[in-house]
């Protein structure tokens, strides 16, 4: 970093990487299950595609538009879900929405280990306007893949 | 000649450090600041005057009416209206469209009709005309623009043409800020006999607006954005349209009669403000037009284009920006929309405000402008008679240091 100030908080060296290089940037041959969201205020988009073998997330093609929290965000969901069973996935996504909507519980443990890698990402609830950006990949699974 | 740098001093918040650095704020296009006459003005009316209006027989009552009708007497001198009737107080542009498009729209328009639109447009002057279309099943059709956001007119006498009912166009675009020649364009629909309605939200603040030089039929514009109170805004229209529309709602003041049975209708401009109006509002917009018929609307002009420039020229020092809308100062207003390769909007966003620098990110409620474009979003600045060089040039700096930041990870 060129320079350190209180952005370093919202902008974490490993955020700025991952919004640069989300991954998931194969396209699927065939696609299985199609969610996308969007953000009216912002123009932040996302598609998630991905490939189900017997329920469980097998492969995932993200197409993603907007700044750099939520690139970083959805980049991390995919990573979470990847190989997950559709069925235990809202439960995931639940408790990491609750987390950022819920005040005063900055030293929450999560109960899905996999969550601990979004650890990064956490310290844009100081960021009341930016949680949005945080949330709308998750969002949109949560609301759709059932 | 006014003194533009002593202009700060009458703006309290102005004197505000954000995240440890002096304000600079950059977001006029969005809403402006408001002077301390203004927040003295609600000040005053609630600690002195606060009545209901045009109803009751006590002191208080005829003050508050006495301040009321002094501000619509304001902003009708304000914009040349010829008569203080033709002005209604509506809630911002966005009623006073909605007001246009229901009342006028539901009642004139039939089948074989269209409503012409420019590619311009922010979504208050889109979604009430979308909606209106299927109501009346007539047609919408949008005059395009070119590369450089300026209005694209060769075929203008196919799009404009004898079914043409009603014509509505952004004075200043808010999303890149093109200034439309809207004499041209009014003249053009007077001789097809539409009728012309002028947004002039982004306009009437920042440069002198003549509505019987103009000969629009309606014009609309919000307080928020010329240094009033959110809430107050103002519909123009001529004397005979007005007379000739129903009411957009019902309820107190608006009514002449009522029995059981029936009701009639008051005449304007009550006919067309039902219930308790935004009485301070009102008042804060007369004191905020006040303040800036003292500085003058040219001098205020002449002071965003000279910072327009200065801007301009400063931002096309930047790597890589690509800038929206015409270079010509002539042909826009104070305010630039950008883009940075490689920066979202956001985070530029949030790294200008980590500096104290207050910009607009997304897409202006322009999303069919700036998709149009080739964007998804841009980062916009917009000036108002308060800000100064030295703020751009800080600026300027901030966005080198922040492709800086987000470069070197």
């Amino acid at each position: 970093m060129s320079e350190k100030n209180n952005l370093d908080f919202v902008y974490k060296e490993e955020i700025l990487k991952r919004s640069i290089n989300p991954g998931f940037s194969s396209e699927l041959s065939k696609v299985d299950k199609f969610i996308s969201g969007l953000n009216p205020f912002c123009g932040d988009e996302v598609k998630f595609h991905f490939n189900l073998s017997h329920n469980n997330i097998t492969n995932i093609y993200l197409e993603l538009e907007g700044c750099a929290i939520h690139k970083a965000s959805s980049s991390l969901l995919a990573e979470v879900i990847l190989n997950e069973n559709i069925n235990t996935i809202q439960k995931v996504c639940d408790e990491f929405i609750s987390f950022f909507n819920t005040k005063n519980n900055s030293n929450q443990k999560f109960q899905n280990h996999k969550l601990q890698i979004t650890n990064p990402i956490h310290s844009v609830k100081s960021n009341q306007i930016r949680i949005k950006c945080v949330l709308l990949s998750w969002n949109a699974i949560y609301n759709n893949l059932f | 000649m006014v003194d533009f740098k002593t202009i700060i001093k009458d703006f309290p918040i102005l004197k505000r450090r954000i995240n440890e650095n002096k304000l600079i704020y950059f977001d006029n296009a969005a809403t402006s600041q408001k002077p301390k006459v203004v927040i003295d003005a609600l000040s005053n009316f609630y600690s002195n005057n606060n009545a209901n209006i045009h109803r009751g027989v006590h002191t208080l009552s005829m003050e508050a009416t006495y301040l009321y009708d002094e501000a619509k007497e304001k902003i009708a001198e304000f914009i040349n209206a010829p008569n203080n009737n033709s002005i209604i107080f509506t809630r911002g542009t966005t009623e006073s469209l909605n007001l246009i498009a229901d009342s006028w729209g539901q009642s004139n328009l039939k089948e074989s009709d269209s409503i012409v639109i420019t590619e311009l447009e922010h979504h208050s002057n889109i979604v009430p005309w979308q909606e209106l279309i299927k109501k009346t099943k007539s047609k919408l059709r949008y005059i395009p623009i070119n590369t450089d956001g300026t209005l694209n007119l060769a075929n203008i006498n196919n799009i404009i043409t004898k079914n043409t009912k009603l014509i509505s166009m952004t004075h200043v675009s808010n999303g890149i800020g093109t200034i439309n020649n809207i004499k041209k364009i009014i003249k053009i629909a007077k001789s097809v006999g539409a009728t012309t309605v002028i947004d002039a939200a982004q306009s009437v603040p920042h440069m002198p607006i003549d509505v019987s030089d103009l000969d629009c039929d309606f014009l609309t514009f919000s307080g928020h954005k010329m240094l009033a109170p959110t809430g107050i805004g103002v519909l123009y229209g001529k004397k005979e349209l007005l007379e000739s529309m129903p009411p957009y709602q019902k309820g107190g003041d608006m009514i002449l009669e009522v029995t059981y049975d029936k009701a009639t209708w008051n005449e304007i401009p009550f006919k067309f403000e039902a219930g308790t109006p935004n009485i301070a509002g009102a008042i804060g917009l007369g004191a905020a037009t006040n303040y800036l018929m003292k500085i003058g609307m040219q001098n205020i002009r002449d002071h965003e284009i000279e910072i327009t420039k200065y801007a301009y020229n400063n931002l096309m020092n930047v790597d890589g920006i690509e800038i929206l809308g015409p270079e010509n100062t002539d042909i826009r207003a104070g305010l630039i929309s950008f883009n940075i390769p490689n920066i979202h909007p956001h985070d530029l966003g949030t790294f200008l405000d980590s500096k104290g620098i207050a910009i607009r990110t997304g897409h202006h409620c322009a999303m069919p402008l700036i998709k149009k474009l080739g964007h998804h979003s841009s980062a916009r600045a917009s000036f108002y008679l308060y800000n100064t060089n030295h703020e751009v040039d800080k600026f300027t700096a901030e966005i080198n240091n922040s492709i800086k930041y987000f470069n070197n990870v």
